[in-house]
């Protein structure tokens, strides 16, 4: 595929930190590869406004190649752009046309607080795994492949959970910023795995009250997290996690 | 924490709430709208159907159990829009659906709202005949306690009430088309396999009442309206 370049105009949030009102800042780009990612795309802008003296947009990456999770923005109303199974840093402007104005935004959620520009708080994430995304029992040091036989149909079910990278997406897509396909695939991942069946109870009834306290909103079966999700992360971990519950109540 | 504690205090378990009382109602619809059809048969079908009906063993039993399905159902939900609300205060400024919108995921509020003024005039209207004050029907204004029947032709004369009706039908066909399959998911039985399936039958069941109770209140919109009606 030749490469290309393109016009595109960003309107990106602009807010200083959390207790100030943000605002949109519109940023005109010229010249922009169709092979540059969404992220250097925007340190194109960065570099722009750093020549002209000004502040640089803060915006979360690490990886840069979909596997850590850090990166996330809503782009024209999308968690992490329009293409699918992907995260924001392995978007492409090539998604894009001449002459597009991009709207990005920042994660929305009161469990999400903004710290600057299009830079979240998710660590409520984190106290959510904390809170009994773990196995106690000690594994030892690196066992043998198959020394624990796993039926393949659940081996496959954990692993498919597993990918979740914890981005936030499903929290941001959701028209109720519920965090139920995150703390799902963390649930199903260790109940489908004999390791994980010491605090298989325990461990859905916790991470669903931490995620409950946190206030993150209540899933009512958009799908919207699904649809957006850059590992694919089925929504079936969200009917697993509440077959979990109810288990749990006995 | 008693079971009953923990369902009503966690996310999971309100969904759960919401699907199981969804899934009432959704039986109670179908038996309603499966009654009703004796209204296309005539005067005389009808008025057996009703008595047969309230003669029942335990009918007054099974009434309540459905009336306290739809209230809990009303109540969590609209415990649940506000928590939801909450839980996003600043809204985006741009937000598309991923491509998953159906009609009716996308406007569960709306025809909730909708359906809740329509159950509250509906038993005005039709199950406690106050409105319209039910001295005003013919019969009863000849002196003989109206039927029914009389209460709903008198009432379906009116094409203001029948198009609030026919927003009724549209509504609640609507509505199920996502809560029937919504409740599955929500209590835990969701399988890749079914769900295509079980999606396809949630939007057939949605169609079938929106059309059924349309047909049902034009037909009596015209029944009411004919000359010489028998009130
Ligand atoms: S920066 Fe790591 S996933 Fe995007």
């Amino acid at each position: 595929m030749g490469s290309s370049t393109i016009n595109v105009t960003l309107k990106v949030w602009r807010q200083k930190n959390a207790e100030t009102k943000g605002e949109f800042e519109t940023y005109p780009i010229n010249n922009v590869s169709t092979d540059m990612s969404f992220l250097e795309a925007l340190d194109t802008v960065n570099e722009q406004l750093l020549q002209q003296g000004k502040e640089p947009i803060a915006f979360d990456h690490d990886c840069r190649e979909g596997i850590c999770g850090m990166c996330g923005a809503m782009v024209d109303g999308i968690a992490h752009g329009p293409d699918k199974a992907v995260t924001l840093c392995q978007t492409h402007m090539r998604s894009f046309h001449n002459g597009d104005t991009i709207v990005v935004e920042p994660w929305r959620a009161k469990a999400f607080p903004i710290i600057k520009d299009l830079v979240t708080d998710r660590s409520a994430f984190d106290k959510i795994i904390a809170s009994g995304g773990y196995v106690s029992v000690s594994t030892g040091g690196v066992p043998d492949a198959n020394a624990i036989l796993i039926p393949k149909k659940d081996a496959d079910l954990a692993m498919d959970a597993a990918a979740c990278i914890g981005c936030g997406a499903c929290v941001a897509s959701c028209p109720n910023a519920s965090a139920m396909l995150f703390v799902s695939a963390k649930i199903s991942h260790l109940s489908h795995l004999p390791q994980g069946q010491v605090e298989r109870k325990e461990r859905a009834k916790r991470m669903i009250q931490t995620m409950d306290d946190l206030g993150f909103g209540n899933c009512s079966n958009h799908r919207e997290c699904e649809a957006v999700c850059p590992k694919e992360i089925k929504l079936e971990n969200i009917a697993t996690m509440n077959r979990e519950f109810a288990s749990s109540l006995f | 924490m008693t079971i009953l504690s923990s369902v009503f205090g966690s996310s999971v378990g309100k969904k759960f709430i919401v699907g199981i009382t969804g899934l009432a109602i959704c039986l109670f619809v179908l038996m309603h709208f499966l009654g009703n059809l004796n209204l296309l048969i005539g005067k005389e079908a009808f008025l057996d159907y009703a008595k047969n009906l309230h003669a029942l063993p335990g009918f007054v039993a099974i009434e309540l159990l459905f009336a306290s399905a739809f209230l809990v159902h009303i109540a969590m939900t609209i415990k649940l829009i506000f928590e939801n609300k909450a839980a996003r205060p600043v809204d985006y400024a741009v937000k598309k659906s991923a491509g998953v919108k159906t009609l009716g995921s996308a406007t569960t509020m709306i025809t909730g709202i909708y359906l809740l003024l329509f159950l509250v005039f509906h038993l005005l209207n039709i199950k406690f005949a106050i409105i319209p004050s039910i001295d005003t029907i013919p019969t009863a204004i000849a002196g003989v306690t109206p039927n029914v029947y009389e209460v709903i032709s008198y009432s379906f004369k009116n094409l203001g009430l029948v198009l609030f009706y026919i927003g009724g039908a549209v509504c609640v066909g609507i509505h199920i088309s996502h809560g029937f399959q919504s409740s599955f998911q929500s209590l835990g039985l969701n399988s890749p396999k079914y769900m295509p399936l079980l999606r396809t039958i949630s939007n057939l069941f949605g169609v079938l009442v929106a059309i059924g109770y349309t047909v049902i209140s034009v037909f009596m919109f015209i029944v009411a309206n004919m000359k010489g009606a028998t009130l």
